[in-house]
């Protein structure tokens, strides 16, 4: 399974090991929240980017209350103090989340080599005081490091944030809360190639900045892939084969997708070193592409999501999804 | 261009990337994860291959490339040059 989003991994990581499926948390998740700078530098992160909505829903779906434990009003010593605290007080069904720069640890896999890289991780304490225990299921790392250069990838001053909950009972979500998320999540606009195109259309003029403003968007685009946990979730929900339906071919359109992010930022760098007119029509072509790939795919799944519905007989409760988005469903 | 050999790849990253290592390049190298190239980087190697080489990497290639060994994109540019 893809993993697209650091802070999802963490919360679901219990849920997976529980009876409860995670799938449906990943609703929404491929248009979570990036950062777009006054001068138009996306950002898979910021600091003014908030999880609340989302860890609320973990908690409506699962029935686990996440707490923020990091104190933003806090100094940065403070709040370390307090992630000592709370690793050397952990009790064995209590996770305990906290952002670090993962470019600050060379030894762990920095898959995408950037320079600052926030990313959110799970810490234990071993019978060394001295090391630490690192569980990372987005990038799918398990380990030991040394306590001291965990801390220090936390001091990092464009990193700030924790999060702390217990996994004694982990709730089976009914089918009234998952379509309730659903219709909390899908969204008639696509914040993300939106966001490239004011980006692409700002530096048109001036095109040295492109290269820089576009250089997070692999890791922004990878969040896509969880329009594929989506459709298994639902698809399987409703009996659909996986194998003998046309589930591969959406989760194709799906992977087309994400790829057509890296081929529209190769056009946007070859943009900025040849200024070719071409070949910023052929960017404002690919994102036009893009738009209508990412419309058939929400179509398919509204689609998908209404026969769950009529399924689990809450078809009724669709008048909130009406109002946003009118799917090509009969039965709406 | 009949073939890009080794030594010209190490010194396209070289000159061009300014990336630098203190051992020779393997065919067996990870661009990304042994040679430690981004993908901004990637996308610059490109262009030099296409702009200054007229070597045209497809596109249904470029989000694999990250992955690719250096003789996978040996034997990628090898397909363009004959094509």
């Amino acid at each position: 399974m893809i993993k697209v989003h650091c802070l999802v991994s963490c919360v679901c990581e219990t849920i997976k090991r529980s009876d409860a499926d995670h799938r449906p948390y990943y609703f929404g998740v491929w248009d979570s929240s990036f950062s777009l700078s006054a001068d138009y530098v996306l950002s898979h992160h910021d600091e003014t980017i908030n999880h609340q909505e989302m860890l609320v829903w973990y908690e409506r779906l699962y029935g686990i209350p996440v707490e923020e434990w990091y104190d933003h009003k806090q100094s940065k010593e403070e709040n370390i103090t307090q992630l000592i605290q709370r690793i050397e007080q952990k009790n064995m069904d209590e996770s305990v989340i906290v952002m670090l720069d993962l470019a600050s640890l060379p030894e762990r896999e920095n898959k995408f080599h950037h320079d600052v890289f926030p990313h959110y991780v799970m810490l234990e304490a071993t019978e060394d005081p001295e090391i630490w225990h690192m569980l990372d299921p987005d990038f799918r790392y398990e380990g030991e490091l040394e306590r001291e250069r965990i801390l220090a990838a936390v001091r990092h001053r464009a990193v700030a944030g924790g999060f702390a909950f217990r996994s004694t009972d982990v709730r089976i979500p009914n089918a009234t809360t998952v379509s309730a998320y659903f219709m909390s999540c899908i969204k008639v606009q696509h914040p993300l190639t939106e966001a490239v195109k004011r980006v692409v259309h700002h530096y048109r003029e001036q095109p040295e900045g492109l290269p820089n403003a576009l250089k997070q968007l692999p890791v922004i685009a990878i969040r896509k892939y969880a329009y594929e946990h989506a459709f298994a979730y639902l698809y399987e929900a409703i009996g659909r084969d996986l194998q003998t339906s046309d589930f591969e071919e959406w989760t194709d359109e799906v992977e087309t997708l994400v790829n057509q992010y890296s081929v529209i930022q190769h056009r946007a760098v070859k943009y900025a070193v040849t200024r070719q007119p071409e070949v910023y029509l052929e960017i404002e072509r690919l994102i036009e592409e893009q738009w209508a790939r990412e419309s058939t795919i929400k179509r398919q799944l509204v689609d998908t999501f209404h026969a769950y519905q009529r399924q689990e007989g809450i078809e009724h409760e669709t008048r909130t999804l009406y109002d946003q988005l009118s799917a090509s469903s009969a039965f709406i | 261009m009949s073939r890009l050999t080794i030594a010209q790849f190490e010194d396209i990253l070289t000159e061009q990337l300014e990336w630098s290592s203190s051992v020779a390049i393997s065919t067996t190298d990870s661009l990304r994860d042994d040679l430690g190239l981004d993908s901004m980087r990637l996308i610059h190697l490109l262009l030099h291959l296409e702009l200054e080489h007229g070597l045209v990497i497809p596109d249904e290639h470029m989000s694999a490339l990250p992955k690719m060994r250096v003789e996978e994109l040996m034997s990628v540019l090898q397909e363009v040059i004959h094509d």
